[in-house]
């Protein structure tokens, strides 16, 4: 006690801890990244869009002739192979021309930036004359002079020139390019220089704007309509001015949801910079208190609803003072930045992966066009919520308070279905949700979901580690890249499953998963992840303190670290698990015995991926329901370390049953697993939310681990049919199930065509009638042309567009029906119009179109036939009259669904002819001890009995047969094998060869045509429409036998025609 | 000069005066507006209601401050103050004097140095009722154009201040 008397005085309570919230890159740099991405997308789309609006019949009928050779050339290749094969020949053949649709986009992107950089050089002098701002009189001097001194504080090497604005000018503004910045000041503050109460904060804040190189990009987002309207007009007006505007309601509301978006960001980072500008200025004034004084006198707006709030461009007063006062409000992730942020992401994906398809044809590369389009689109969504998860994990240690994921993930979730509804690819297609597999679209929220919450647990991560380091720029940086990885991951795993999907269904999916899943950019992301992940466990400490650049005030404390998860706990519950994934394999091995067929093994080494796969997800899921907010992120290295267990689990195996050791080998059974695992433990993370907010974890994670490792294995195996099954094996199995699917596929799309052709024949009739009429007049013709043939004539083309194809074989034949109607339809429109102007250029141009029309009818002709003959159908023959109104006689034209068959009586051309093997197998003896040969003559000798064969599956063998002259070729087959019973012992040889699933067909004029075949001894043969002086069959596929005699035989070929 | 209206004067001598009263009325109560005082007053004159109450502009960019010169209230204040001199004065001279009428009035203004003219001209300062009468209208006025009890107060007492009371 003091000798006065009087108590001493208590000691002051510790300062608060104020939190640097601009240690990390702010939100409105991230806010400005995704604007300028929504303004170049807008660009991307505009230029797409006028692509589509002047050029897509062009277009249209490049894709269909490229697919119909592309499937020519490659029908009969295995599923996956096919599919990709497929794409490719597609791609080559169409690359001029999706370079030119590349071009037009690249020009909006162009015309957009370009647009931008106009208003932003224009806005300053805009200003100046409407404001009439002019530098200070004399006499004002000091008030430049002291926001020169304010500037050098600021960090800022030129300052800015200080402008004054009438009287009337209440408030304070910065503006300009850069270098060349101003500061306008309301002539009460400017004369006011002394005050440090008013001057000082009020001209810091701005300092700050300039600063942060804010400025220009602001009065862009402030003005970006200037340039966006103009640029989103322009498909409108061509739409307007054109006949075709059947897809104006769909440009509109895509476009107005862009616009919607467009306008969110721009409001959204136009009130955050206010926040960033006035917690610099508080911390350059040493403290909030100057700042919030100034902000206190700020005019209160007045009550406004939700939606105008999320509109506002400024933030309102009273949370600008309370976000001084407590800075760690500004680090909340919101919904809407999750939603923007993954809307622009998907949305420019496609966008920026056709451009770069046009830089990458020729190099064989193309695929590299997805992970392009998936390095530029992650980073925005890394960038964004990535990053900015992150910083909050980090500055509520400081502040206290919890992070929630929760509505930034649904914002991812939402944007991501949002931008693949929105995407342009689809506009007019009439695919549900913008996918053909509707399914997608949960796959898709879910992987949006699981992604976000996966970087939340990161971030948790990281943030226990932050005392570790000594700058915030590692921090970030790490954040930024392990956002990044995350998202563009996911996105290009999604882009490439929908292709999947497309090409082919479930069946290429699941191969997909398994194969093409694990390329070297998906091992790149999970080891980058895994290694994040373990570092972080590795550097935090317990007792560690606040590291001091996380600080803006008070005094460091005791670094909150009670819930970190140490290394162990991570490596424990992994090896647990993936024990129990070896153990099942290996069960698996022990009861299956040994594997004699090739399919078999394959079979079973794809279910060994997904037991690995599982168990890492497992890992993943058991982390994020036990260990709260850090699990999913540390499941992000004990997942690879369970799926790691397995495999080398499976290669132990192997090896202890003499299995070789190669590197391939090795390098597949452990990047397959890794691969699936990522994308497996991606689904599962939401499971993250659900212990989010949990305080108390167990003890000993692996006990749970392991159970849910054992789970989610016997599941694989239980379900290994659906996973892994011998179908999905890329050779056609054929079989009396496919065989039926494929039958009732093509029935069902002979029955289309059957309408098609009748719905035609009745446009054709019409215009028999408008022809035979010669009392009317030209401008009566095409009255009536319009009503009585362009109607329905489109309501026709509307419904072939709309179909959806059940396979990609009818696709790509489709696709000539639809190529058909569509130059049936503008001629029809274009020789309308020449009636009305009585123009002989109009009619010369629709005699052409209508001859186009018939090039692609001929061509659907052709594939519809393939197809009907492929499926063991019979081939019809049928002829439809179109003739040009006015004229006397029609000629033939219009699509028909069957192809003619040759007038004169087809007789067989092999009598003559001379075979030749790519290869033979040595002769042998049957079952009496007779020498049996093998030659390739044996094909034409009209005996089936005799056979030509080679040795193993006979893939890519050849038998080539040579006309003795040139003939016309209506029709090929062969027996798919050897038709053969052994006359002494009665054993069927055709069953005990291998036989042949699929061949292709090659003739010297260049036609290759594939053929499928049944399993019957039996001539098999399909109808063609070739001149040929030769003949080539190329085995493609067969199906095994007897394992002591595999061999490929083919015992006839039939080549019929006429001379 | 002419006067038409014993109560008015021409705008632009009314003007003068009440520029001139405003800025001896700044001196005391905000006396670094003087700097910009010439082109404020000037922007006044051509419109005053733009400049008394300017369209209220969301500034999207800016900080979202309203803050307004005293000026243009110590210009609108000391119109009806101007006004009313002029009225008394015209009243107080005769028919003969009235020409004077502006010389008179800026008589009343406090300077720093005495005035000039013949002391035949020289009228005789306002009377407490008289400033009491002046400084009620200024505060009216003050209250009027939207200004708070304390900004009105010291307006008014700025105008009184600048004229010379017996």
């Amino acid at each position: 006690m003091a000798a006065s008397g009087t108590l001493p005085a208590a000691p002051a309570p510790p300062e608060r801890p104020r939190p640097d919230v601009l240690a990390y890159p702010s939100p409105t740099t991230s806010r400005f990244l995704i604007f300028l991405a929504a303004l170049l997308s807008a660009g991307l789309w505009v230029g797409t869009w006028v692509h589509n609006q002047l050029l897509f019949e062009d277009w249209f009928e490049v894709v269909a002739r490229c697919e119909q050779q592309a499937l020519q050339q490659t029908a009969t290749q295995p599923s996956l192979e096919g599919a990709i094969a497929r794409e490719n020949a597609s791609a080559q053949c169409r690359a001029a021309a999706d370079r030119r649709r590349a071009a037009f986009a690249v020009g909006g992107a162009g015309a957009a930036g370009a647009a931008g950089l106009v208003v932003l050089y224009l806005v300053p002098g805009v200003i100046e004359r409407r404001r009439r701002l002019r530098p200070v009189v004399p006499g004002l001097e000091p008030a430049s002079e002291r926001v020169a001194a304010l500037a050098g504080t600021a960090g800022l090497a030129r300052p800015p020139a200080l402008m004054l604005g009438t009287a009337a000018q209440r408030d304070g503004f910065s503006y300009g390019t850069p270098g060349r910045y101003r500061i306008a000041l309301p002539r009460a503050v400017a004369v006011r220089w002394r005050s440090a109460s008013l001057f000082d904060p009020l001209v810091r804040h701005e300092l700050a704007h300039v600063a942060h190189r804010d400025v220009a990009l602001a009065w862009l987002a402030r003005s970006v309509w200037y340039a966006l309207a103009p640029l989103l007009a322009v498909p409108l007006v061509v739409s307007l001015l054109s006949s075709d505007r059947s897809i104006l309601g769909d440009y509109l509301w895509r476009t107005a949801l862009l616009a919607v978006v467009v306008q969110l960001v721009s409001s959204a980072l136009l009130r955050s910079r206010e926040h960033d500008a006035d917690l610099r200025a508080a911390r350059g004034m040493g403290g909030p208190e100057a700042v919030a004084a100034v902000v206190a006198q700020v005019r209160q707006p007045g009550t406004a609803p939700w939606y105008r709030r999320l509109l506002a461009n400024h933030p309102p007063p009273a949370r600008r003072l309370a976000v001084l006062e407590r800075p760690e409000l500004v680090t909340e992730v919101t919904f809407l930045d999750g939603l923007t942020a993954a809307f622009l992401a998907t949305l420019t994906f496609p966008l920026i992966e056709q451009v770069s398809v046009t830089f990458l044809m020729g190099s064989g590369r193309s695929d590299l066009a997805k992970v392009a389009a998936a390095l530029l689109a992650g980073p925005l969504l890394g960038g964004s919520v990535g990053l900015g998860l992150w910083r909050a994990a980090l500055v509520q240690r400081v502040a206290g308070g919890p992070v929630r994921p929760a509505p930034v993930a649904a914002g991812v979730a939402a944007g991501f279905v949002l931008g693949q509804v929105a995407s342009l690819a689809q506009t007019g297609t009439g695919a549900l949700g913008g996918v053909t597999h509707p399914p997608m679209l949960a796959v898709i929220a879910l992987a949006g979901l699981g992604a976000t919450v996966l970087t939340a647990g990161l971030g948790e991560l990281w943030a226990d580690a932050a005392p570790a380091l000594r700058r915030s720029r590692t921090s970030w940086m790490v954040a930024l890249a392990v956002g990044s990885v995350v998202f563009a991951a996911v996105l290009w795993a999604a882009s490439s499953l929908e292709l999947a999907l497309d090409q082919a269904g479930w069946l290429v999916a699941r191969l997909w998963a398994v194969t093409v899943l694990a390329s070297w950019p998906t091992i790149g992301a999970v080891a980058a992840l895994a290694v994040a992940a373990g570092w972080a466990l590795a550097a935090s400490r317990q007792g560690a303190m606040t590291p001091a650049w996380l600080l803006e005030r008070g005094t460091s404390r005791s670094w909150p670290t009670s819930s970190r998860v140490s290394p162990a706990e991570a490596v424990v519950p992994a090896v647990a698990g993936g024990l129990v994934g070896a153990g099942v394999i290996i069960g698996i091995r022990v009861l299956t015995g040994p594997l004699t067929s090739d399919a078999a093994k394959v079979e079973h080494f794809y279910t060994y991926v997904w037991v690995a796969a599982a168990a890492g997800a497992a890992m993943t899921l058991t982390l994020a329901l036990l260990v709260p907010r850090r699990g999913v992120g540390v499941g992000a290295l004990a997942g690879p370390l369970a799926s790691l267990m397995v495999a080398v689990g499976l290669l132990a195996v192997s090896t202890a049953r003499g299995g070789g050791l190669d590197a391939a080998f090795v390098t597949s059974t452990v990047r397959f697993p890794l691969a699936l695992g990522l994308i497996l433990a991606v689904l599962v993370a939401p499971a993250g939310l659900l212990a989010w907010h949990q305080e108390q974890r167990l003890a000993r994670i692996w006990p749970a681990a392991a159970a849910l490792s054992l789970v989610a294995v016997l599941a694989v195996v239980g379900g290994r049919d659906a996973l892994t099954r011998n179908e999905s094996i890329p050779i056609p199995d054929g079989g009396d199930r496919e065989q039926a699917l494929a039958l009732a596929e093509v029935t069902q799309y002979a029955a289309t065509a059957t309408q098609v052709q009748q719905r035609y024949s009745a446009v054709e009739t019409a215009v028999a009638a408008i022809a035979a009429d010669q009392t009317i007049d030209g401008p009566a013709r095409a009255a009536r042309i319009r009503a009585e043939v362009l109607v329905p004539l489109r309501a026709l083309l509307s419904d072939a567009e709309a179909y959806q194809p059940p396979t990609p074989n009818i696709r790509s034949v489709h696709l000539a029906a639809v190529a058909s109607l569509r130059s049936m339809t503008a001629a029809f429109e274009t020789l309308a119009a020449a009636y009305e102007t009585d123009d002989a250029a109009a009619f010369a141009a629709a005699q052409a179109k209508l001859d186009e029309g018939r090039r692609h009818a001929s061509a659907w002709q052709a594939g519809l036939a393939n197809l009907l003959a492929a499926a063991g159908m019979a081939v019809q023959g049928a002829t439809g009259t179109t003739g040009k109104p006015g004229t006397a006689t029609g000629d033939t034209s219009g699509p028909a669904p069957t192809t003619t068959l040759a007038s004169a009586p087809p007789t067989e051309l092999t009598s003559n002819a001379r075979a030749e093997a790519s290869a033979t197998a040595p002769d042998s003896v049957d079952d009496t001890g007779n020498p049996v040969s093998y030659d390739a003559a044996n094909v034409l000798d009209g005996d089936p009995s005799t056979a030509w064969r080679v040795k193993g599956s006979g893939r890519g063998a050849v038998v080539a047969v040579r006309l003795p002259a040139p003939a016309r070729i209506t029709q090929v087959g062969l027996i798919p094998g050897y038709a053969k019973t052994d006359p002494v012992s009665g054993k069927d040889r055709f069953g005990e060869n291998r036989r042949i699933r699929a061949v292709r067909w090659h003739f010297s004029d260049g036609t290759i045509i594939g053929q499928r075949f049944r399993d019957q001894p039996t001539i098999q043969q399909i109808a063609v429409e070739v001149t040929a002086s030769w003949v080539l069959v190329e085995v493609v596929a067969t199906v095994p036998g007897d394992p002591d005699h595999d061999y490929t035989p083919i015992s006839d070929i039939s080549i019929t025609g006429a001379t | 000069m002419a006067i038409d209206d014993v109560e008015r004067l021409p705008s632009k001598a009314e003007n003068e005066l009440v520029a001139e009263l405003a800025r001896l009325a700044l001196e005391e109560a905000a006396p670094e507006e003087l700097v910009l005082f010439p082109e404020t007053a000037e922007e006044y004159f051509q419109d005053p209601q733009a400049v008394l109450d300017p369209e209220r502009r969301d500034e999207a960019l800016g900080f979202g401050l309203d803050i307004a010169m005293l000026t243009p209230y110590v210009l609108a204040v000391a119109t009806p103050v101007i006004r009313f001199l002029v009225s008394t004065v015209a009243e107080a001279v005769g028919e003969e004097a009235k020409p004077l009428v502006v010389r008179i009035v800026r008589r009343l203004f406090r300077r720093s140095e005495p005035p000039s003219e013949a002391a035949g001209e020289a009228p005789a300062p306002l009377s407490s009722d008289q400033a009491r009468q002046v400084r009620e209208l200024a505060y009216q006025r003050a209250k009027g154009l939207g200004l708070d009890e304390d900004r009105a107060a010291l307006l008014a007492d700025a105008v009184v201040g600048g004229l010379i009371v017996g």
